[in-house]
C-alpha cells in the first residue's frame, strides 16, 4: 500500500502514520502518540471505580476492552500491514479457553488467562503460517473463513457446548472491580507492548515489510517471520482481551464469541483514531463506545453514524483523528515559532 | 480430554457409513444443480469488481439484501411480481451504486488496497441500518406463487424458484462473459482491469468504467436478492452470511473469473449438501468454510484461474 503512498504524495496516505508539514512533527507524531497514549489511559483508570457507580464501572471494563482489542489489531493491521478481519477468532479462543480451563481444572485465574494467551498465541502462530502466504485482500479473505471454520467447529464441538456455549464457573466469576482493575491493567499493557515493540529493531522491520517487502528482503528482513511474530503477539493479546471478554460476560456462545463484528470494531476504531499510531486505536474505541451509548435510545442509529464517520474519515480525514490532532498541532506550533521569531 | 475429541471419531464414523452404504445419491446432484444457479448469481457481481478492481466489496451482501428489500418494495407498492419489478430494480441499483463508486471508492483506490475495503465495511454498515429503519429487523419475504410450488425432476422435488434461479444465473453468466468478451464496452472493462494506466493512456475513462462495473455488479446483486426473497426470507443483516457463501463460491471458481462462478457455485452446492449427507447437516457450515481456506490456501488464484471473462 505504501508503494503508491510514495508514488503519489499528492494524494496523501489515508491509512498511514500523519505525516506532518515538516520532519520534527512527524518525530512528535510517534514520540508524543506514546505521551498521549498513555495520558489518555491514566486519565481514564484515575477516573476509578472509587468515583464511579458500578454500571459505569462496567462501561469502563468494556472500553477498556475494546481498546485493548483495537490496539492488539492495530500492531498486525496498522504497524504490519496484515488486514485481518477474523481476529474474533482470538477474541473466542481467549473467552473459551479461559472459561473452559475452569471449568474443568483447577487451576486459578491467572492460570486460565495465561492459558488463554497461550492457546491464541499457538492458534495465531500456526494459522499464520499457510494464512500469511495470501496476500493483500486474499489475506483478509483466509482470516474471515478461517474465523467462520472454527465458529462452525465451536457450534458442534460437544466439550465447548456446542450452540449453547460454556458457562464461567463460580471460580471465575470476579467482582465489578477486579474485572475493571484487570481491563485496565490489559489495556496499558497492551499498549505498552505494542509502543515497545513498534520502537524496537522489530517494529522498524515490520514496517520496512509492510512499506515494501522486496526493498526490506534485499535489506537481510525475512517478511514471513517478521509477520508471523507480529501475528502471534497480536493473537497472544487479543487472547488475554477475549478472556477479560470472558470474565464480563460470564456465557459464551460460538455466535457472539466468535462474531465477525469484533474485528469489525477493531478496525473501525483504529482508522478512526488512526491507524498504526498508539493512541490512535484508544481514541477511536473511546469515541465508538460513546456513540454507542449516546444512541442507546435508538439503537438502529448507532451503526449508521458509525458507518458514516468511517467514510468520512477514510475519505477526507486521512491519519483519523490523531493525524487531525498532529496536523493542528503542527500548525499551532508553526504560528508560534513564527511570531516568536518575529 | 476424551470429551474433548468425540466430534471427530464421530463425523468420522458417519464419513465411513456414508462411504460404504451410499449409492448413487441422485438427490443431492440434483440439489446441487439446482442450486448453482443461485450461488453463481449470489458472486457474480463481487468477482466482477474484484476481477476489475482489485476490490474486496464487504458490503456484497448487503447490495443483494437491499436488492430484495426494492422487490419488497415495488410489491407493496405497485403490486408488481418479483421478477417483473427486476425491471425496476436493476436500473434503481446501479442509478444508486453508481455514485458510490466514482466519489468515495475511485479515490480510495488511488491511495491504496485497505482505503476502499474499509470503505466498504462502512457503507455495509450504513446499508444494513437504511433497511433496519425502513423495515425493522423482522424477516421479510416475496411470496409469488412459484415460491412454494415444486416440479419433480428425477424423483426429486425441486423447488420452482430454483429452477427459475438456475435459468437466470447461467443467462447472466453467459451474457457477463459474452459482454467482456464480445462488446465494446466489455473489452475497455478488461483492459482497465489488466492495466488501468495503459487503459488510461489509450483513451478509456477508467473512472467511469470502474463506476460502471460497480452498478453493474449492484444490478446482478439485485437478481440474487429477488431470489433470496422468494426462496428463503430477508432480513437487513442478512448480507454477511451471503456475503461469505459467495466469497466461498469465488475462491473456489478463481478470483475474478466470471465463468468460474458457475464452477465455483457448483462446488460449493456439492459440498453443502454431500457434506450434510455424510457428516449431518450441523457440519455444513464448517465444511463449506473449511474448503474456503483449504481452497484459498492452495490454489490462491481458483480451480479457474483469474483472468477476467
Amino acid at each position: 500500500m505504501s508503494a503508491i503512498e510514495e508514488t503519489r504524495p499528492d494524494q496523501g496516505a489515508a491509512l498511514t502514520p500523519p505525516a506532518g508539514s515538516q520532519g520534527g512533527n512527524r518525530r512528535l507524531a510517534s514520540r508524543g502518540g506514546g505521551v498521549v497514549a498513555f495520558v489518555i489511559l491514566l486519565a481514564a483508570i484515575a477516573d476509578g471505580p472509587h468515583l464511579l457507580g458500578t454500571a459505569n464501572e462496567t462501561l469502563w471494563t468494556t472500553i477498556f476492552t475494546l481498546m485493548a482489542l483495537a490496539q492488539a489489531w492495530n500492531l498486525l493491521g496498522g504497524y504490519g500491514g496484515q488486514f485481518s478481519i477474523g481476529h474474533g477468532l482470538f477474541v473466542g479462543l481467549g473467552g473459551y479457553t479461559s472459561t473452559i480451563l475452569l471449568l474443568h481444572t483447577g487451576l486459578p485465574v491467572a492460570g486460565a488467562i495465561a492459558g488463554a494467551v497461550l492457546v491464541s498465541g499457538i492458534i495465531g502462530a500456526v494459522s499464520a503460517v499457510p494464512l500469511l502466504r495470501l496476500r493483500g485482500v486474499y489475506y483478509s479473505v483466509g482470516t474471515i473463513g478461517l474465523l467462520l471454520a472454527v465458529q462452525a467447529w465451536f457450534t458442534n464441538w460437544g466439550y465447548a457446548g456446542q450452540t449453547t456455549g460454556v458457562v464461567m464457573p463460580a471460580s471465575g466469576t470476579l467482582g465489578f472491580n477486579a474485572q475493571y482493575y484487570m481491563a485496565a491493567g490489559v489495556v496499558v499493557l497492551t499498549t505498552v507492548v505494542v509502543w515497545g515493540l513498534v520502537r524496537s529493531r522489530f517494529g522498524r522491520r515490520l514496517m520496512a515489510v509492510r512499506d515494501d517487502e522486496e526493498a526490506a528482503a534485499e535489506l537481510g528482513v525475512d517478511g514471513f517471520k517478521v509477520k508471523l511474530l507480529a501475528m502471534t503477539i497480536s493473537a497472544m493479546l487479543v487472547g488475554l482481551a477475549g478472556s477479560m471478554n470472558g470474565f464480563q460476560q460470564l456465557t459464551l456462545e460460538p455466535y457472539s464469541a466468535f462474531s465477525i463484528s469484533w474485528a469489525i470494531n477493531m478496525i473501525l476504531a483504529c482508522v478512526i483514531g488512526g491507524l498504526a499510531t498508539v493512541p490512535g486505536p484508544l481514541i477511536g474505541a473511546a469515541l465508538m463506545f460513546e456513540l454507542q451509548q449516546r444512541l442507546q435510545g435508538s439503537s438502529d442509529l448507532a451503526p449508521l453514524v458509525e458507518g458514516v464517520i468511517l467514510l468520512i474519515v477514510i475519505r477526507f480525514v486521512p491519519g483519523g483523528i490523531w493525524g487531525l490532532l498532529c496536523r493542528w498541532w503542527a500548525t499551532l506550533t508553526e504560528l508560534v515559532a513564527r511570531k516568536s521569531a518575529s | 480430554m476424551g470429551a474433548a475429541c468425540t466430534a471427530a471419531p464421530n463425523a468420522f464414523t458417519r464419513l465411513i457409513q456414508f462411504v460404504s452404504t451410499s449409492k448413487t445419491q441422485l438427490t443431492e446432484l440434483v440439489n446441487s444443480i439446482f442450486y448453482t444457479g443461485l450461488y453463481a448469481t449470489l458472486a457474480l457481481g463481487l468477482t466482477l469488481v474484484f476481477g476489475v478492481m482489485r476490490l474486496v466489496n464487504l458490503a456484497h451482501g448487503d447490495l443483494i439484501i437491499a436488492g430484495g428489500y426494492l422487490g419488497v418494495f415495488f410489491g407493496v407498492n405497485l403490486g408488481l411480481d418479483p421478477l417483473v419489478a427486476l425491471l425496476l430494480i436493476v436500473p434503481v441499483m446501479m442509478a444508486l451504486t453508481y455514485p458510490i463508486q466514482r466519489g468515495l471508492l475511485n479515490p480510495l483506490l488511488a491511495v491504496g488496497e485497505e482505503p476502499p475495503l474499509v470503505a466498504t465495511f462502512g457503507i455495509s454498515l450504513v446499508i444494513e441500518t437504511v433497511l433496519q429503519i425502513g423495515y425493522s429487523s423482522n424477516a421479510q419475504s416475496l411470496n409469488p406463487s412459484y415460491g412454494v410450488t415444486g416440479i419433480d425432476i428425477l424423483g426429486t422435488n425441486v423447488r420452482v424458484i430454483f429452477v427459475i434461479a438456475l435459468v437466470i444465473g447461467v443467462i447472466l453468466v453467459l451474457a457477463t462473459h459474452f459482454a467482456l468478451t464480445r462488446l465494446r464496452v466489455g473489452k475497455a472493462l478488461r483492459a482497465a482491469s489488466e492495466d488501468a494506466e495503459a487503459a488510461a493512456s489509450l483513451g478509456i475513462n477508467v473512472k467511469h468504467i470502474y463506476a460502471l462495473t460497480f452498478a453493474v455488479a449492484a444490478g446482478l446483486s439485485a437478481f440474487a436478492g429477488i431470489e433470496l426473497g422468494v426462496a428463503f426470507s430477508l432480513t437487513p443483516t442478512a448480507g454477511l452470511s451471503w456475503l461469505l457463501i459467495a466469497f466461498t463460491v469465488i475462491v473456489l471458481g478463481g478470483m475474478g473469473s466470471v465463468l468460474g462462478t458457475l464452477v465455483g457455485g457448483f462446488a460449493v452446492a456439492l459440498a453443502q449438501e454431500y457434506g450434510s449427507l455424510a457428516f449431518g447437516p450441523q457440519y455444513q457450515d464448517l465444511i463449506v468454510f473449511g474448503l474456503l481456506v483449504v481452497v484459498l490456501v492452495i490454489r490462491p488464484n481458483g480451480i479457474f484461474g483469474r483472468r477476467l471473462g
